[in-house]
């Protein structure tokens, strides 16, 4: 199977700012998640992998050929970007249609693959809705819909989670595995850990321009070594289910603050297992249950210090 | 997707666009204003030595309104990454706009300068000012589209200086005069000189360097 990214020796540079600097990247299929601070680099890669930007050295292929300079390979690729930019006097139903055609799809057959691609985003009951009228997580799917209408191979998904609510949030990571169920390559960028672990466990961490890993996640969680994990437990008695928990080994400091108690671990796996056990044997009221160790910066930190 | 279909397919884009927009209206009163004029100097004797002069601003404002406004807008939007991520190449965008936006402007002017002669001089005007004006309109289209794509964030602003700085040149008494298009058409409308066909050449050759400026720079714009 051909490699649906090569990315050799890219480097970008706006002015006297560099963007990405000589990053080599190989993308054969399935879910592949970037990873990156705000600024690290993603939508710049993004965007070049889309052909809206070239390359300033290097060279990058979609499909074996150049995004940028090659418009046919465009129509194989389907990109929603970070930014909520669109026309928004616009109907749903409208923009979908539109961008379906000047992706390809021949007019007598937009509509249908509109209304399709809004079904398959959970948009369909929304569809004469004016653009500008959508909350947050209804224009990410609005835009995972443009980016689907034309049944691309390749997806490029850059924030796709960014803003939404929990319950969005659920059913747009639900939508986009039933894309990768379907045979799409699909790169979605992220800058939070665990919404790309939701996602995928194949991932490259990008930090100032530079891939600093990449690979499996439990790997890079590995190379993390026992850099102890933080779990916020939002509960009615934070002080019972501390207590629950503070005999265990693995355990390394719990803190309270007001209706939560901020579990450090070494043992992530271990850690909700006895979570779940304190809370059935203490019968505290758990509202939310949060994976602090997303908390980029340290993550990266952490690869760039083993690294060197 | 051939260039054919894209061109098709930014220019049904453009027409929704347009019509779902402020610019037609404002392009209509702009556009009312040398009819308003001739009103008010009907039956004047600075009618005949005024009225195509006005007529002329026309092509100073409606083109960059029309044209440079609605290319600028979606060069400097960020949507344009819609439009770039498809399969569409870039030059498509510029002439499935124009395939819209010049007709529109030809039609306007020439529109108004038949009823600015109507009202103002109680009759037709003549074939020869009406095909100048609507070579005019097109001329300075092309020339607001290629400046847009020169300077997308002040397309519209470059494309009215351009155009008031291209009445001064008209002026020069020099053969620099003919890359000025206003003096062009009052040549080819014989308002003004008497060779129409070299000022046919220069309006020809002006505009159309400055659209294929404006095409061969767009292929290399990012979003």
């Amino acid at each position: 199977m051909s490699d649906a990214i090569v990315v050799t020796h890219c480097s970008k540079w706006y002015g006297r700012i560099l963007g990405l600097s000589d990053i080599s990247w190989r993308v054969s299929g399935g879910v592949v998640g970037l990873l990156g601070q705000n600024g690290a680099g993603k939508s710049t890669l993004m965007k070049m992998l889309a052909g809206l930007i070239a390359p300033s050295r290097g060279t990058l292929a979609v499909f074996g050929t150049s995004p940028f300079s090659d418009a046919g390979v465009r129509g194989r690729i389907g990109y929603a970007p970070e930014h909520d930019h669109t026309w928004d006097e616009m109907t749903v139903f409208d923009l979908v249609t539109r961008l379906a055609e000047l992706a390809g799809v021949p007019r007598s057959r937009a509509r249908d693959s509109a209304n399709h691609a809004l079904e398959q985003v959970g948009m369909a009951t929304a569809r004469a809705r004016r653009v500008r009228t959508l909350s947050k997580g209804m224009r990410q799917r609005t835009k995972l819909a443009t980016a689907i209408a034309h049944d691309p191979d390749l997806l490029i998904l850059d924030e796709p989670l960014a803003g939404v609510d929990p319950v969005a949030r659920i059913d747009i990571v639900a939508r986009i595995r039933e894309l990768a169920a379907r045979g799409k390559t699909i790169c979605v960028s992220s800058h939070v850990l665990y919404e790309i672990e939701a996602l995928t466990a194949q991932i490259a961490v990008i930090d100032r321009g530079r891939i600093v890993a990449e690979g499996d996640i439990a790997e890079i969680r590995r190379r993390l070594g026992h850099r102890p994990h933080r779990i916020r437990i939002a509960c009615d008695r934070p002080r019972v289910a501390a207590a629950a928990l503070a005999t265990a080994e693995h355990v390394a400091r719990i803190e309270i603050t007001g209706d939560a108690a901020i579990v450090e671990t070494v043992d992530l796996d271990r850690c909700y297992d006895d979570i779940a056990a304190a809370v059935r044997a203490t019968g505290v009221r758990v509202s939310a249950l949060v994976a602090l160790d997303s908390d980029l910066g340290a993550v990266v930190d952490s690869l760039t210090r083993g690294g060197s | 997707m051939t260039d054919g279909a894209s061109i098709l397919a930014i220019a049904r884009l453009t027409a929704w666009r347009f019509v779902h927009s402020r610019t037609p209206w404002i392009a209509l009163i702009v556009a009312a204003l040398p009819v308003a004029f001739a009103a008010a100097l009907r039956g004047h004797a600075s009618f005949a030595t005024r009225s195509f002069e006005i007529e002329e601003l026309l092509l100073v404002v409606l083109p960059a309104i029309a044209v440079a406004a609605s290319i600028t807008s979606d060069l400097d939007d960020r949507a344009v990454t819609y439009l770039w991520s498809r399969p569409l190449a870039r030059w498509t965008l510029m002439v499935g706009k124009l395939v819209v936006l010049a007709p529109f402007v030809v039609v306007l002017v020439v529109a108004s300068w038949i009823a600015a002669t109507a009202i103002g001089a109680g009759e037709l005007a003549s074939g020869a000012t009406i095909g100048a004006l609507a070579a005019g309109a097109l001329g300075a289209t092309m020339i607001s589209a290629g400046l847009a794509i020169v300077a997308p964030r002040y397309g519209m602003v470059l494309a009215i200086v351009y155009m008031l700085c291209d009445s001064v040149v008209g002026e020069i008494p020099a053969h620099v005069q003919l890359v000025s298009i206003t003096h062009d058409v009052a040549e080819l409308a014989g308002v003004t000189g008497s060779s129409p066909p070299v000022a046919a050449i220069g309006l020809v050759v002006v505009s159309t360097a400055w659209l294929a400026h404006g095409l061969r720079k767009i292929g290399r714009l990012e979003a």
